[in-house]
C-alpha cells in the first residue's frame, strides 16, 4: 500500500525512476469521480487486505481491482464515490479480480512532494510503504464537484479477468519472423512481478537475444533477457537497461498489463504507433494530464 | 563530430537517437554535452537521458511529435560544434574509500584471483581517473569507465545484498552503490560519503562525462566521515 500520483518526470537522467500509479486509468477515474485534479495523490493497494478508519467525514472513491470493499457490513461498489462517516471503517479484502485498487479522497491525500511528485518509489528511497497506524489527511487538489452516489457507467468498468490480449508496438526494424513467433506465443504472468516489471513466462520458447549497449528504457518496454523469459518494464523500472527489447506495450493498455492476475495468460497483438498515440492523446486530453 | 546513425521510436512518446555502436569516452562526453543542449532547446520534452551511445528522449503527447522532435534535434546537432564540448570545465568528484576486507567482502578474493596483493589492487583502483559514463540504475549511481584492465572481473554468479557505499567492479567499470541494494558487482571498498540528496538541485555531484577519483583512507578517517564497519 503506497501513495501514488501521475509520476515524477524530468529526473530520469539522474537515475530516478518515474514511478506513478501502475493503473493510471483507475487512478485518474477515482480522482475524476471526486472532482479532483487527476494529479491528486491516491493510495495504491496491491493484492489487498487493507482497512481505513475515518477520523472525520470524508468522501472517497475506490477503483481498480475488485477487493470486496465494505463500510462496516455494507458492501460498497467499486468505481463510485462513497461518504465515509467519522468512526466508520472501510475494509478491503484480497483482490478477486485485478491486482491494484485505488483509494482516492476528495482533495487528494497530503504527501510531502519529492522532486515534484508524491509518488512512492521504494527502490529510490522516496517515500515508504504505508503501514498500520499511519495517519492520512486530505489536501486541496479539487477542481470540481464530486459525483456523489454515482458510479461510472458499467460499460467503462474494465473486466480484468477477461484480459486476453494486450496491444503492443513492435520494435522498429525487427526481424519479421521473430515478431511472428513473439505474437504467436502465449505468456503467463509470473507471481514474481513487482512495480519494476511484470515477469512473463513464454509458453513456447523464444530465440535467445544478445544484450545491447545500455540505453534508455521506456514505460512498457518488453525486454528479453537471454533466459528467453520477457519482462514488461513498468513505473519503477530502472532508467537504463542493456537487454534487447522486442516491443512496447501501448500506453492505454498498460493498465491492463498491470492488472492481469498472476498465473493468467495473455497474448500480444500489434498496434501501429500512430493508432496507439491517438488513443493515448485522447486519454491525456480527457483527464487533462 | 557527433552524428546520428539512426533513430528508433520505442513507444508513442519515446525515441532514441543512436550515435555509434562502441562505448568510448569521447562519445560519452559529446552525448552528455549535447543532451544539455537538447534539454534546453527542444519544446515539449519531459525526459532527456544521455546514454553510452545514444540519447533517449520522451515528449509530451500533446506537446510535440516524433517528427517535430527529430527535426529539432537534427537542427541542434547541425549547430553543435566541437567548441561546444569545451565550453564547460570538467567537474572533478573525489571520493574517499576505505579499502579493507572488513567492509569489502570480495577484496581478498579478487586479489587472489588476479595474483595481486591487496595493496596492488588498491593502488590500481585508486591511481587512475575515471569518467562518468552514465547515471542510472538508481539515484546517485554512476557507471565509471577507465578501470585498469588488470582489475576487470565478471559479476558475481548471483546477486547479494551489498552495503551502502560499497565500491564495486563489474566488467570494465567501477561504481559506488549509493544505498544498500541487491547487486552483483565485486566489492573492493566502501565510500562513506552520501552520493545523492533528493532535496538538493542537482541531486548528485556526478555528471555524465565528469571526472571521478578515489582517495584511499584509513579506518579512523572512514569512521569519522560516517563510515560503518
Amino acid at each position: 500500500m503506497q501513495f501514488q500520483d501521475l509520476g515524477r518526470y524530468g529526473f530520469m537522467h539522474m537515475g530516478v525512476s518515474q514511478g506513478g500509479a501502475m493503473d493510471l486509468h483507475a487512478h485518474c477515474w477515482a480522482n475524476y469521480l471526486l472532482g479532483n485534479d487527476a494529479g491528486a495523490v491516491s493510495v495504491e493497494v496491491t493484492v489487498g487486505n487493507a482497512s481505513f478508519e475515518a477520523l472525520e467525514d470524508v468522501e472517497v472513491a475506490i477503483t481498480g481491482a475488485e477487493m470486496n470493499a465494505r463500510i462496516g457490513d455494507v458492501e460498497v461498489a467499486g468505481w463510485g464515490v462513497h461518504v465515509l462517516r467519522r468512526g466508520e471503517v472501510l475494509k478491503m479484502g484480497y483482490a478477486r479480480s485485478g491486482s491494484h485498487a485505488y483509494l482516492a479522497i476528495r482533495g487528494g491525500f497530503c504527501v510531502e512532494e519529492v522532486l515534484g511528485s508524491g509518488s512512492t518509489v521504494v527502490r529510490n528511497d522516496i517515500g515508504a510503504l504505508l503501514g498500520a497506524g499511519d495517519a492520512l489527511s486530505a489536501g486541496g487538489c479539487v477542481v470540481g464537484e464530486s459525483i456523489i452516489s454515482k458510479r461510472m457507467a458499467s460499460d467503462y468498468v474494465p473486466d480484468y479477468d477477461g484480459i486476453e490480449e494486450i496491444r503492443v508496438i513492435l520494435r522498429e526494424g525487427q526481424d519479421v519472423g521473430f515478431s511472428e513467433a513473439f505474437l504467436n506465443t502465449s505468456f503467463m504472468v509470473s507471481s514474481e512481478s513487482d512495480r519494476m516489471g511484470r515477469r512473463l513466462v513464454a509458453e513456447s520458447s523464444l530465440p535467445e537475444f544478445d544484450g545491447i549497449i545500455s540505453e534508455g528504457v521506456s514505460l512498457g518496454a518488453i525486454q528479453l533477457p537471454p533466459s528467453g523469459q520477457p519482462i514488461v518494464l513498468l513505473n519503477d523500472r530502472q532508467t537504463q537497461g542493456g537487454y534487447a527489447k522486442v516491443a512496447n506495450v501501448a500506453r492505454v493498455d498498460l493498465p491492463l498489463m498491470a492488472q492481469v492476475s498472476p498465473s493468467r495468460s495473455v497474448k500480444f497483438v500489434p498496434v501501429s504507433c500512430e493508432a496507439a498515440a491517438e488513443e493515448w492523446a485522447e486519454f491525456v486530453r480527457f483527464f487533462g494530464l | 563530430m557527433l552524428r546520428v546513425s539512426h533513430y528508433i521510436r520505442h513507444s508513442e512518446t519515446t525515441l532514441s537517437f543512436y550515435f555509434g555502436d562502441v562505448v568510448d569516452d569521447d562519445l560519452v562526453v559529446a552525448i552528455a554535452r549535447f543532451s544539455e543542449v537538447v534539454r534546453g532547446g527542444v519544446a515539449g520534452l519531459v525526459e532527456v537521458v544521455p546514454c553510452a551511445c545514444s540519447l533517449f528522449v520522451e515528449f509530451h503527447i500533446l506537446g510535440s511529435s516524433v517528427e517535430e522532435v527529430k527535426r529539432c534535434v537534427g537542427d541542434l546537432l547541425d549547430g553543435f560544434s566541437e567548441e561546444s564540448l569545451v565550453v564547460r570545465s570538467e567537474r572533478v568528484v573525489e571520493l574517499p574509500v576505505y579499502y579493507d576486507a572488513e567492509v569489502a567482502p570480495d577484496l581478498l578474493m579478487l586479489a587472489r584471483d588476479k595474483g595481486l596483493s591487496v595493496e596492488e589492487v588498491v593502488r590500481l583502483h585508486s591511481e587512475v581517473e575515471y569518467r562518468v559514463a552514465s547515471l542510472g540504475f538508481a539515484p546517485g549511481f554512476a557507471y565509471l569507465s577507465g578501470l585498469n584492465p588488470e582489475l576487470a572481473v565478471g559479476r558475481m554468479s548471483s546477486p547479494k545484498v551489498v552495503a551502502k557505499g560499497s565500491v564495486g567492479i563489474a566488467g570494465g567499470q567501477t561504481a559506488v552503490y549509493p544505498r544498500s541494494s541487491p547487486g552483483g558487482w565485486v566489492i573492493v571498498g566502501n565510500c562513506p560519503v552520501d552520493l545523492f540528496d533528493l532535496g538538493r538541485d542537482p541531486i548528485t555531484d556526478f555528471e555524465v562525462g565528469g571526472v571521478v577519483r578515489f582517495r584511499p583512507v584509513g579506518r579512523d578517517e572512514f569512521i569519522e566521515m560516517g563510515g560503518v564497519v
